[in-house]
């Protein structure tokens, strides 16, 4: 319990941190939401009414305490450029990027853990060797590019989807789905080359190790060694990978949304950071800070339920 | 019941080579077959044929192992896998490593009989307490529970034997499986493998580098040499009437005891009522209670007791490491210097020896020249050249990587030297030069050593004095000799008996 209840408190105390840099980030960079706003044709005193009415025009750390304050009972302010709340903003678009990370994520999960276990299996092979080349070139490809090849070979040369042609998932769920598959392949396969690395190093790893000589003393066939020993013992760092890889996946989403004209998380900060707009931007940049620390978290309990050693030497310590 | 006929085997490949050239030896029903020899002698590598477990790709193997009229060196990988486990079972030197840490020591106890009956789940829970009992474990229901980190070295390795006694196997192949033990838990899981090859008329394949060890459980031994057996018999003839000349050495190392000179009545320690405290999270532990002795220069005091009775804290107090104790320490001369038992892990693996030997003269700010000057001197007095000083730990064997430690304490010219444990990841060969050394400096520099052991029989060779310790206090102290034939603390009697057998 004690470990939670610290756990939170580091929680909250990053949160508070970031918030505050977010927000000063956006005093330090030069461009004025409300010049934004009012176009090319204002007077004086228009911008200072408006300053006004957004409260831009209190000190700094007055803004800020503001600011917190409505967000923390959960009052994310009103979008500048969009004029509604940033909380009815956010729940438009959160489904879009959560479905792509979802998805990548899923992608990573299935397609790295058996190709894993398959690769170890066949180390040294030809196989492999074709593999760990591939992983390696996998592994350089930033998403982006991935993303822009993927968007003229499969889009527009073979035709197998249309780019830019999103389909809301309100609309059609698997029209929908079909056309995140492919933003989601280009995020995946860099973390796929990666996860199949690890897995495949760590299978290989305890299969050196001493239980395994005694399982196989036993008279089980390298096979089951695998299934009932090696793979448990082997997924403990892998499993930790995985969960530190679901911010990377949501940030992957961010810039790989531009790239297949999603209208997901990834556009609305885009476009609110060009537009100056601070509470779009600073919630955004709070709620994946949160995800961030949250999945560290979970890597952390994961960890604990898979490895009986952590489990029990924590509960020693208390 | 167990024949092994003209076994070759010899590795595969481009560095290929011959580990075992011509084994016959033979078990029957119920015996307790020694095999003896150094490390690289080919013993395991012969137990793992037997077992089956070399990769048949990789060695290739002639002759012929029977048991009982089947060739297990021919038959088919299926075929050996319902005999390895069922009548042939194994136990390895690391009890702990050898259990999957992350599978109940119940699941791994049945693992099995899963494999080879057709038992159902609670047959097999039934089977697997009646095994854990059979290996005098304690509440056997709580153990099948637990998860290995859970139990202690000994613990692990009782769990080891049920999982292999489950199944009510053949033929026992235990390799070195108390070397990694204390010594009083070695006695008993000794005791244990001889009670169970009685009770179930098992026999027993040893294996183990240790005489000591050999003579206290085995009916026949065999010794073994450079892949060659070089000599079998019965235990106590082999003992008494050693014929081959390895034999004869390697008795005489178990028996030798060294020629001391006279110890100076000059004091280079001396440590009055100390108890010493060690932090854990936030409670402070007392880990040594009033301990007073002294060391006269030329003198070799050694320290017996077993793990966690405070040998290591005592050795940080001496060498100034832990410094929250209370009572006098007084040290005359340089600072002591400390040699530890793996000198793989206690030299930085990045440095050439060259560098290593310098470090604490070019810490003490000595000037470059002097430096390399004194680390050529030191090198060649532990008995190594020029060649070595450019070499890194790695590209050293166990026996030179402990003359580049005991080069690197010697080196600031200490007038005494704190070994903890210098000699026990070694060959018995390599022991025995490592300690000629360790007395030869003794002799001509007029060095002192505290030296921590659980070795009785090395404390036996080496030491003038000897102190006991038990849970952190000097429960006997005395000359070598009154200790191990008039002992008085109950604990030191219980030891004394031990390292009987091994003298």
């Amino acid at each position: 319990m004690r470990y939670f209840l610290k756990k939170f408190i580091s929680l909250i105390i990053t949160l508070l941190l970031v918030s505050f840099l977010a927000f000063l980030t956006f005093q330090i960079i030069p461009g004025d939401p409300v010049t934004k706003l009012l176009g090319t044709e204002y007077t004086e005193e228009m911008a200072a009414a408006l300053r006004a009415q957004l409260g831009l025009d209190a000190p700094f750390l007055l803004r800020y305490v503001r600011w917190l304050g409505g967000f923390v009972t959960g009052n994310f302010g009103t979008s500048y450029s969009y004029n509604v709340p940033v909380t009815s903003l956010l729940a438009d678009k959160l489904p879009v990027t959560g479905l792509l990370s979802a998805l990548s994520f899923l992608l990573v999960v299935c397609i790295s853990i058996p190709l894993g276990i398959w690769l170890s299996a066949h180390e040294d092979s030809l196989a492999d060797r074709f593999f760990s080349m591939l992983n390696q070139i996998a592994m350089s490809i930033p998403p982006f590019f991935l993303g822009i090849m993927m968007t003229l070979v499969l889009g527009l040369v073979l035709h197998l989807f249309t780019p830019g042609n999103y389909i809301s998932y309100t609309k059609d769920f698997g029209a929908c789905l079909s056309y995140l598959l492919f933003p989601a392949i280009a995020i995946a396969i860099p973390k796929i080359a990666m996860t199949v690395k690890l897995l495949k190093s760590s299978i290989c790893v305890e299969y050196r190790r001493d239980y395994v000589r005694t399982a196989l003393s036993r008279g089980s066939t390298r096979r089951r060694v695998l299934y009932t020993h090696v793979l448990r013992n082997a997924m403990i760092p892998v499993v930790t990978f995985l969960a530190l890889t679901i911010p990377e996946i949501v940030a992957g989403s961010i810039i790989i949304e531009q790239v297949f004209t999603v209208p997901g998380l990834g556009r609305l900060l885009v476009s609110s950071i060009l537009n100056r707009d601070f509470p779009v931007v600073c919630a955004i940049v709070m709620l994946i800070a949160a995800l961030v620390i949250l999945m560290n978290f979970l890597a952390d309990i994961l960890y604990r339920i898979i490895d009986p050693r952590i489990r029990i030497d924590q509960e020693a310590s208390k | 019941m167990l024949e092994i006929k003209d076994l070759k085997l010899s590795f595969q490949g481009s560095t290929g080579f011959e580990v075992i050239h011509n084994l016959n030896l033979s078990i029957d029903d119920g015996e307790i077959v020694g095999l003896v020899g150094e490390s690289g002698s080919g013993k395991t590598t012969a137990a793992l044929a037997v077992a089956g477990l070399l990769d048949r790709k990789m060695v290739q193997a002639e002759g012929g192992i029977y048991l009982d009229e089947r060739d297990l060196l021919h038959c088919s990988d299926d075929e050996f896998r319902k005999i390895r486990g069922k009548d042939i079972a194994m136990v390895f030197q690391e009890p702990l490593s050898s259990l999957d840490p992350l599978m109940k020591i119940g699941r791994q106890v049945e693992e099995a009989l899963k494999l080879h009956t057709d038992m159902d789940a609670a047959a097999r829970k039934v089977a697997a307490l009646e095994a854990l009992r059979a290996v005098e474990l304690p509440e056997p229901e709580q153990v099948y529970e637990k998860y290995p980190h859970e139990l202690s070295g000994g613990m692990c390795q009782r769990v080891m034997l049920a999982a292999a006694i489950v199944t009510h196997p053949r033929l026992l192949i235990a390799d070195e499986p108390t070397t990694a033990l204390d010594v009083s838990v070695q006695a008993q899981i000794l005791a244990l493998i001889r009670r169970l090859s009685r009770e179930q008329h098992m026999a027993v394949l040893f294996i183990s580098h240790d005489l000591g060890v050999i003579r206290m459980l085995c009916d026949r031994v065999a010794v073994m040499q450079a892949g060659d057996i070089v000599e079998q018999g019965k235990t106590w003839d082999i003992f008494e009437h050693p014929a081959h000349a390895y034999t004869r050495t390697l008795v005489a190392e178990v028996r030798k005891r060294a020629d001391f000179s006279p110890a100076d009545e000059k004091t280079v320690l001396q440590l009055e009522h100390v108890d010493a405290y060690y932090r854990q999270g936030r409670k402070r532990i007392q880990a040594l209670h009033d301990v007073s002795f002294c060391i006269h220069q030329g003198e070799i005091l050694g320290l017996v007791g077993e793990s966690g009775c405070g040998k290591s804290t005592t050795a940080k107090v001496v060498t100034g490491i832990l410094q929250d104790y209370t009572g006098t320490v007084e040290r005359f001369g340089a600072r002591p210097q400390m040699v530890f038992q793996d000198p793989l892990s206690s030299l930085n693996p990045a440095k050439t020896v060259d560098w290593l030997l310098q470090e604490p003269l070019r810490i003490a700010g000595v000037s470059k020249a002097e430096r390399r000057d004194a680390a050529r001197r030191i090198l060649s007095r532990v008995g190594l050249g020029e060649e070595h000083l450019k070499r890194r730990p790695a590209e050293l064997s166990g026996g030179q990587r402990q003359r580049v430690a005991i080069a690197a304490a010697l080196i600031q010219r200490p007038a005494l030297i704190v070994a903890d444990e210098p000699v026990s990841a070694l060959d018995v060969t390599i022991q025995a030069q490592i300690l000629e050394l360790m007395l030869e400096l003794k002799r001509e520099l007029g060095l002192s050593y505290l030296f921590i052991s659980h070795d009785l029989g090395v404390i036996y060779r080496i030491c003038d004095r000897v102190l006991v310790m038990r849970e952190g206090r000097i429960v006997e102290q005395g000359p070598v000799l009154d200790i191990y034939t008039h002992p008085q603390d109950p604990y030191t009697r219980h030891l004394a008996s031990l390292a009987g057998e091994i003298k």
